[in-house]
């Protein structure tokens, strides 16, 4: 639930801030409280904003610690700051504003727990939304909570990269290129690149994760939209990942960008031959571990790789063959 | 401002009715036999309904058709039959026959059309719901319901001026004569809070008298008579021995009540044997006998008090006083024990009898009639000017707050608050349509307050107003917390599963409102058979939603919907929680712009099967893996209970797909109630946080697998056997952190090291493809395919050829039935 300051509340009365103390709140509980006996109605409404007898007695009940009546005035003071994290989904994140307030109150946790409220709304909407372009700000934040609350906002970051790649992994069987552009159609675009890339390194198995599923789904695509085919292969090719999916993509997409400018020269469909990512990611390493030449495997057959060890029924027996 | 005044202690084993007097509280008597309590017992005999202490003793000539206990059976589907009538009743209707006999006792001719009743505070919305239709059934145009702890702190409290227990925190203990609540009481700056409170629906006086009967009474009568059936067969519907077990409930109850004066009981009643030979029977039973029936259920009340403080995380040293409140802690034995293994001081100054209703009066004595009642009082003038008041009828402050609202208004008057002894007038000030003031009061009285109003010329105008009343020296309450979390159930995508969204905290202050914004989950298709269910639960959120109680239910099936629902758009959610917890929700779907209401107050439950069935099924898969787990690891005494409760599971499951949509019987209830049951069982590790946990559980057992295989397998790769090494190290930081992120992708490196392994070792690839190729039929998608590979690697395996035996591997994990992950996804809710 977004913040809402108990300043507003003194604001419609025509208190300022300035003038609470205990006698002061004493009083306006009082004043308040006996509005709710004169009406059967849940809330009482004061200026517009509709306040229930619970609401009422935790705004007072903020109000009469005295340090963090501080913090709430601070914020009350910047109102484009208490305008985002009052509506987090709806306004422009001042990024400015909301640095100097963390790194001048850093031990204050009051502020923290307001600010990463906020800031996780904020982000958890424009990854929804789609809105990359806004992330590289995101991510340059979020290093000014504390290191707990900064977890706290890449997991949902990691949770909603696994959507992705759940979606992805989901359309791959049967691909509905206008409902998947729809669902996902952002991973053809530079911000997205940018975003992953930008991650820490604990993402770096997630975004090997997300390339796997990638490659897989346009090999589904590449007959069906050869435009989308090709714009999500060159954002692939800018994504950080691991050497041997690295080598994958970018052969791909050399041949990719090759067909796609002799189709373009020709208006001719010529073949595509985006092959999928050798199912079993260990494949691929054979390569490098065996130092030999691809092998010579129908990878075709093999296009529901799951990130999954042997289920325990295979283990058991060798369990057993073991002790 | 006009208030209710009348309260009911609506008890297990009695009830009582009081009335707020303006300054104190008059419990009524019952004019026959002036007792304050009425039993709450129905009998039926012929045509004729008797309630209370008659009903008590027709008991011991007629068992069949006398009901009592009921109480805690309230909101259940469970209905007694009455041979006599030949008629079902329910504990509803049972429960409105005591509350009519209880209006017989007001003796002051006053017909209260409002009522404050109480209820034990681990009572659930649907018990509460049942509570209060029975209240309107036995006439009640209005019934409030208090929660009983709360009710006991105000009786207590308000017994004392304001000096006295002016500060601080003091625990309720009202151990009932069917319930059990704790209560944690806070009192700051005049101020009294229930801070937390918890309780059992099924603890009290009624359960240490059947424990007496059947471990003490009966023993004792097996032995004297030498029928040693007799415990087999006492408490069996229509045995020889029912009106025989109903006398001991009585008997016992008699003893228990004289073991709190006396340290022996003697009992002393007729034993007729099968055969029809009486016999006289007298009995000893002593305090030791009691405490030995008693004993355990103290202890667990006694863990809820601790649980309490733990977690408000206080000590015993925090608080003041325990509150001994309730007919059972009149046993010397709990105060005792109480006090001796709290270390607090336990107080027995309140009328454990009277308390609740007491409590009870004091809170209807500050609770504003509703509009509705109102109305019909006031006069019949449409023009007439009227002024509706509103404060606090009972107040610790020096000033309270008088606010007022006028109807029929008018320009140009002034008004005029004076206390009818003089010693405060407000003086002459303009009447605005509101208007407000502080006025001050005389400690420790009613103080009483008239409204004037004048024209411009000082000349009195006639307007409706009431007296105001304010007793100065009570407590008051703002409002009863919450008992129980109200959520609402969401998917789960990341889990596979669902979980409990907050929408009211625990404590927080009834009423309450909220409008909450969800996206869809998944995309609903017109015309196709799924549907949105927004499902509103009660109980702990940090806990599955199996194991809360469901309160309300909207169900927008697909052939409802105007259009499709597409995945990520908007669901509005307004929900509204009245005082005695009626629960009105409004959605609002604002693709297709349709709107679905409820109003939720249930007084039995309501079941979605298909909701059910995701549920069970969910427990199920939770104990598979626990069951697998418990066997790799040789547990095998830890499996065996697993295993049961998987049968348990799978019963319910098959009871559940065996039902039908429409049914109209009551089964599914039952197995509603039979899975919460078992959920609770399951999950008892506490909060959700399965996700890691499991993680860590995977890669710990993934770890020691490879220690093994480092151990056993000298032909693992060096580069692997120092990656594992490498992996362990990392691993000690990464596994102690909680962070999904960091767990995760530390798992996952296990996991993608441990495939690597199996491919690049000869001898574990050469295990596994046996291992694959010894697979049932049934365990592969497409067994032909299957075979054809196995072919393939062992021509490989004879040819030493591990590259093709790699592919062949993968091929036939891919070929294997791997794809229970989609097959067992739930179905979810739709609400994202």
């Amino acid at each position: 639930m977004s913040y809402h300051s108990p300043l507003h509340l003194l604001v419609c009365l025509q208190i300022s801030p300035d003038e609470i103390n205990a006698e002061s709140i004493l009083r306006l509980k009082s004043k308040l409280l006996a509005e709710f006996s004169l009406t059967t109605d849940i809330t009482i409404n004061i200026n517009g904003t509709a306040y229930t007898k619970d609401a009422i007695l935790k705004i007072i009940d903020q109000l009469k610690v005295v340090d963090d009546l501080t913090i709430h005035k601070e914020i009350y003071s910047k109102k484009s700051l208490l305008n985002w994290m009052e509506n987090p989904t709806q306004k422009v994140f001042p990024i400015d504003l909301a640095k100097d307030i963390l790194n001048t109150n850093t031990n204050n946790d009051l502020l923290q727990n307001i600010m990463l409220e906020a800031f996780g709304e904020y982000v958890k909407f424009n990854f929804q939304k789609g809105r990359f372009r806004l992330f590289a700000n995101i991510l340059d934040f979020i290093p000014n909570f504390s290191e707990a609350h900064s977890l706290i906002i890449y997991e949902s970051l990691y949770y909603g990269i696994e959507n992705v790649i759940n979606d992805i992994n989901n359309a791959k069987k049967l691909p509905d290129i206008k409902t998947n552009k729809l669902a996902f159609g952002f991973i053809s675009e530079p911000n997205w690149t940018d975003f992953l890339n930008n991650l820490p390194s604990s993402f770096e198995e997630t975004r090997n994760l997300y390339c796997v599923s990638a490659i897989d789904y346009i090999v589904r695509i590449q007959k069906i939209d050869y435009e989308w085919t090709y714009e999500i292969s060159a954002q692939l090719e800018q994504t950080l990942c691991e050497e041997s999916l690295k080598q994958v993509i970018s052969q791909n997409h050399e041949i990719c960008a090759r067909k796609s400018k002799s189709r373009r020269e020709s208006q001719l469909e010529g073949p595509w031959i985006w092959l999928p990512v050798f199912i079993f990611t260990a494949l691929s390493r054979i390569v490098s571990c065996n130092n030999s030449s691809k092998p010579k495997y129908d990878y075709d057959q093999r296009d529901n790789y799951k990130y999954s060890v042997p289920a325990p029924s295979y283990r058991q027996p060798l369990d057993s063959l073991l002790h | 401002m006009k208030t209710i005044n009348f309260a009911i202690d609506l008890g297990t084993t009695n009830s009582l009715v009081a009335h707020f007097t303006g300054v104190n509280v008059e419990v009524f008597k019952n004019p026959i036999g002036l007792k304050e309590t009425l039993p709450s017992c129905v009998a039926f005999r012929g045509d004729r309904v008797i309630v209370g202490e008659k009903a008590r003793e027709w008991l011991l000539k007629d068992s069949l058709n006398v009901f009592s206990s009921f109480k805690r059976k309230m909101g259940t589907d469970e209905n007694y039959f009455a041979p006599s009538r030949n008629i079902s009743i329910s504990p509803l209707e049972l429960s409105s026959f005591v509350l009519k006999e209880l209006k017989n006792f007001i003796h002051s001719g006053e017909i209260p059309e409002s009522v404050v009743i109480t209820i034990p505070a681990s009572f659930d919305t649907v018990q509460s719901n049942a509570t209060k239709q029975s209240g309107y059934n036995a006439g009640f145009k209005e019934v409030t319901l208090l929660q009983e702890p709360i009710a006991a702190s105000l009786a207590f409290f308000n017994k004392y001026n304001s000096t006295e227990k002016a500060e601080g925190k003091w625990l309720v203990y009202d151990l009932g004569g069917g319930t059990f609540d704790i209560a944690l009481v806070g009192v700051n700056e005049s101020e009294l809070r229930v801070l937390d409170h918890q309780g059992d629906n099924y603890l009290g006086g009624i359960d240490f008298d059947r424990s007496l009967v059947m471990n003490v009474i009966v023993p004792k009568l097996m032995q004297q008579t030498g029928n040693l059936q007799l415990l087999e067969k006492i408490d069996t519907k229509n045995s020889n021995y029912e009106k025989l077990y109903h006398i001991l409930l009585l008997k016992a109850e008699e003893a228990k009540k004289e073991l709190s004066s006396q340290l022996t009981s003697e009992i002393e009643f007729i034993y007729a044997s099968e055969e029809g030979n009486e016999e006289d029977i007298y009995l000893i039973i002593t305090r030791e006998d009691l405490k030995s029936v008693i004993e355990n259920s103290i202890e667990s009340t006694l863990s809820m008090l601790e649980a309490i403080l733990e977690r408000n995380q206080l000590s015993s040293a925090d608080i003041e006083e325990i509150i001994m409140i309730g007919g059972s802690t009149y046993i010397p034995y709990i105060r005792e024990t109480i006090s001796e293994r709290t270390g607090i001081k336990v107080n027995t100054q309140a009328d454990p009898t009277t308390a609740v209703v007491v409590g009870a009066a004091y809170f209807a004595g500050n609770k504003p009639l509703s509009k509705a009642i109102t109305s019909d009082t006031r006069s019949d003038d449409v023009n007439r000017i009227s002024i509706l008041t509103g404060y606090s009828a009972s107040t610790k402050d020096a000033e309270e707050y008088i606010t007022a609202s006028v109807s029929n208004f008018k320009e140009g008057l002034f008004y005029r608050i004076l206390r009818s002894d003089g010693g405060f007038d407000s003086g002459l000030k303009k009447l605005n349509q509101k208007f407000g003031e502080f006025v001050l009061l005389m400690p420790n009285r009613v103080n009483s307050f008239q409204i004037k109003i004048y024209d411009k010329d000082n000349n009195p105008v006639d307007v409706e107003v009431d007296i105001i009343n304010i007793a100065q020296g009570l407590f008051s309450l703002y409002g009863q917390p919450l008992p129980e979390d109200i959520c609402i159930e969401v998917d789960d995508l990341n889990n596979n599963s669902t979980k409990c969204e907050v929408i009211f905290a625990r404590k927080s202050i009834l009423p309450l409102s909220k409008t909450i914004y969800k996206e869809l989950s998944r995309t609903i298709r017109k015309y196709s058979d799924d549907s949105l269910i927004i499902n509103l639960l009660e109980g702990d959120a940090n806990q599955y939603p199996s194991t809360n109680k469901v309160i309300g239910v909207i169900e927008i099936k697909a052939d409802m919907l105007m259009n499709d629902l597409v995945k990520g758009s908007d669901v509005e959610i307004k929900i509204e929680m009245s005082e005695s917890r009626d629960l009105s929700v409004n959605t609002h779907l604002g693709i297709s712009d349709q709107q679905f209401k409820g109003i939720f107050n249930p007084t039995m439950r309501y079941v979605n099967i298909a909701k059910l069935k995701d549920e069970i099924q969910e427990l199920r898969r939770e104990l598979e893996l626990d069951l697998n787990k418990a066997v790799r690891k040789e547990e095998f005494e830890y499996a065996a209970e697993i295993q049961t409760k998987l049968e348990s599971a799978n019963s319910l499951y098959n009871q559940v797909r065996a039902l039908k949509e429409d049914s109209f019987t009551d089964e599914k209830y039952q197995l509603d109630e039979a899975k919460r049951k078992l959920a609770r069982q399951i999950y008892t590790k506490g909060s959700i946080n399965s996700r890691v946990l499991k993680i860590k559980e995977t890669y710990y057992e993934e770890i020691e697998l490879l220690n093994s295989w480092l151990f056993y397998f000298e032909d693992i790769p060096e580069k692997y056997q120092n990656d594992i090494n490498k992996l362990k190290e990392d691993g000690i930081q990464a596994m102690r952190s909680n962070s999904y992120i960091t767990v995760e992708s530390h798992a996952k490196k296990a996991s993608k090291l441990l495939q690597n392994i199996i491919l690049y070792t000869p001898t574990l690839l050469f295990t596994y493809f046996k291992i694959f190729a010894e697979l049932p039929q049934e365990s592969y998608t497409d067994f032909n395919k299957a075979k054809k590979e196995i072919e393939r690697g062992e021509k490989a395996m004879d040819r030493q050829h591990n590259d093709e035996l790699r592919a062949v591997l993968i091929s036939l994990h891919n070929l294997t039935i791997n794809s229970e992950i989609i097959e067992t996804k739930i179905k979810g809710t739709g609400l994202g």
